[in-house]
């Protein structure tokens, strides 16, 4: 099964501290991946390593089977990983227009042309507008518009919905079901939303304290343990606990 | 490779506003200005096209050059030993190689000798500089200004020294100084405008996002960093042709900073600022140098003032720093004003 985004066992430590210990996971494409965890649980280190931002201490990042571990940020590009930032990093003094036209590249024959990327993120009417002037929202849509440009097999979106309003949000994300839906590339999204992170993605990654806690159906957010714990605390488990125990006794 | 034809036509219309101001300059050379003046005006029409050719490696990259002035200084030199009649540069240079003392080069061949060897040192210097991390890069070629005016100082079997090249053929007029204006400039517009431009602008904005969206940063700054040099030469080597006689002292740090100041007045990310920086501090040069010898204003002795051009202009750009960071036009381009008016007026 080469067709994927494979990582291996990455390890990542910043002066002992361990950002990410012996995590692995795969993203095939056309499927959408959440990645969970509490702040500081590793999930941007993991995006920055498979990027090639940071390079990884042990462990790999396999691209559609090349093996990309320790690549420069350039080359992991032209493989087929695009990405969004957390802190939001347009070209800020260049138009909304400009920010797609530079990383743009044709490929695959379909319509990823500027003009069309701005439709399809419906920012058509700010084309010549400063990207760095914009409302956050409408900047994070164009992160998203300029990182579909770069044809890429699999995208890596890093907390694309904070700082926007539910409409906002809802919007969003059916920008990413639209994405998917046409371009076939792999979504990789973190997002602490729980409630658009479990509608949208067909399998969830939780992260905690750099190592993997859990993964598989959505519904594991609402259901394990551990990660009820590691997000909300004990005594949300213990509620869960409590209501587990009710739903059994009913049944 | 995506052209857009609004950048274009952007750039289209900022060469139409610069190149009539060329235009018009060099027509007044030609039919109102006497010798010394007109001397005057051609040496600021070229030192403008320096600029401008700064101005494609510093407003595009966002990372400040000192090195520019050697690219000045190579092409003066180079075109001024290829013009330079034999016997005279036998007296003066005695160890220039024949070929080339004996060549008493047109001005095509002078401009193009040049250019190659400024080409050939560019590149030389270019790999490495576009390598360095953005932090590093100024201090290098600051370093890259120092060596080279060391080595034309002391060469004095070929370069004659601290006295520099004398009599020099004057082997251009009012003409060849706007062609070489309005080729620089066009050259630099259709760079802005260009693919490699843009990707130049987007790694300056952000060279973290740049690579991670696939723009190979070191290929794009080299880019930058050549066609500013090619850029440069021409000017540099046209000034020489028209200067006549040149020194060492010449291409330093007075003319880098002068230049750099220019710059940053008018505004770093614009051709159109290059110009307009140019001739403010070209203006406030020329007003306040009458100030340093001393004068009397109606029976009021102003005393000597030595340094004040310099004092002026660094004030001015203290006042620019503070009030307009990006320099009078930022990255706004003459060409690029009616569309902005539009929307501001369509916006209210």
């Amino acid at each position: 099964m080469s067709d994927a985004l494979v990582v291996n066992s990455v390890t990542k430590t910043f002066a002992g501290l361990t950002a990410l210990g012996d995590v692995s996971l795969s993203l095939a494409p056309g499927e959408i991946l959440g990645l969970m965890g509490p702040n500081g649980s590793g999930k941007s280190t993991l995006v920055n390593v498979i990027s090639g931002v940071l390079t990884p201490d042990s462990g790999h990042v396999v691209v559609d089977g090349r093996d990309v571990t320790g690549k420069s940020s350039y080359t992991i590009a032209r493989a087929g990983i695009s990405r969004s930032f957390q802190t939001v990093r347009l070209f800020r003094a260049l138009t909304v227009r400009d920010n797609i036209a530079a990383v743009v590249r044709g490929g695959g024959g379909l319509d990823r042309t500027v003009e069309g990327l701005m439709t399809r993120l419906r920012i058509s009417h700010l084309a010549d507008e400063k990207a760095g002037g914009l409302a956050y929202g409408l900047q994070r849509r164009v992160e998203i518009a300029r990182a579909l440009a770069t044809d890429p097999r699999y995208l890596l979106l890093d907390e694309p919905a904070a700082g926007l309003n539910d409409v906002e949000s809802d919007d969003l994300e059916s920008i990413i079901r639209q994405v998917v839906d046409e371009f076939g590339c792999g979504v990789l999204i973190i997002d602490h939303d729980i409630r658009l992170i479990t509608r949208l993605c067909h399998r969830l990654h939780v992260l905690s304290g750099g190592r993997t806690l859990a993964e598989g159906d959505p519904q594991i957010v609402r259901t394990d343990p551990e990660v009820v714990r590691a997000y909300l605390g004990d005594r949300a488990v213990a509620q869960l606990e409590k209501r587990n125990l009710a739903d059994g006794t009913s049944s | 490779m995506n052209w857009s034809r609004r950048r274009l036509a952007e750039s289209a219309r900022t060469f139409l506003v610069l190149g009539l101001v060329f235009t018009i300059i060099a027509v007044v050379i030609e039919t109102v200005l006497g010798r010394s003046d007109s001397r005057i005006a051609t040496e600021f029409m070229l030192v403008t096209s320096m600029v401008i050719a700064i101005q494609v490696y510093v407003g595009n990259s966002g990372l400040v050059s000192f090195g520019h002035i050697a690219f000045f200084a190579i092409a003066a030199y180079v075109a001024g030993l290829a013009a330079l009649p034999p016997e005279r540069l036998a007296s003066i240079a005695p160890d220039v190689p024949a070929w080339l003392a004996n060549l008493e080069a047109s001005l095509p061949v002078a401009v193009g000798l040049a250019l190659v060897a400024v080409v050939v040192f560019a590149a030389f210097t270019g790999v490495p500089f576009a390598r360095m991390k953005a932090s590093v890069v100024s201090a290098a070629t600051l370093a890259l200004l120092v060596l080279v005016h060391s080595v034309i100082n002391l060469w004095s079997g070929v370069t004659h020294g601290p006295l520099g090249l004398v009599n020099v053929p004057d082997l251009v007029n009012t003409w060849v100084v706007l062609a070489t204006c309005l080729i620089i400039t066009a050259a630099a517009l259709l760079f802005r405008a260009s693919p490699w431009g843009l990707r130049l602008q987007a790694v300056r904005e952000d060279e973290v996002a740049a690579a991670a969206l696939g723009i190979p940063i070191a290929r794009t700054r080299f880019t930058g960093w050549m066609v500013s040099a090619v850029l440069m030469g021409l000017g540099g080597s046209v000034w020489a042709l028209n200067a006549m006689a040149f020194a060492p002292a010449q291409f330093y740090f007075t003319d880098t900073f002068a230049m750099l100041s220019m710059l940053v007045i008018g505004g770093l990310g614009s051709v159109t600022g290059a110009v307009l920086g140019a001739a403010i501090v070209t203006v406030l040069s020329e007003l306040l140098r009458n100030l340093e010898g001393g004068i009397v204003i109606g029976g009021l002795e102003i005393p000597e003032l030595p340094g004040i051009v310099q004092m002026a202009t660094a004030v001015l750009i203290l006042l620019i720093l503070i009030w307009r960071p990006g320099g009078l036009l930022g990255n706004d381009e003459a060409g690029g004003f009616r569309l902005s008016a539009l929307r501001g007026r369509s916006k209210s």
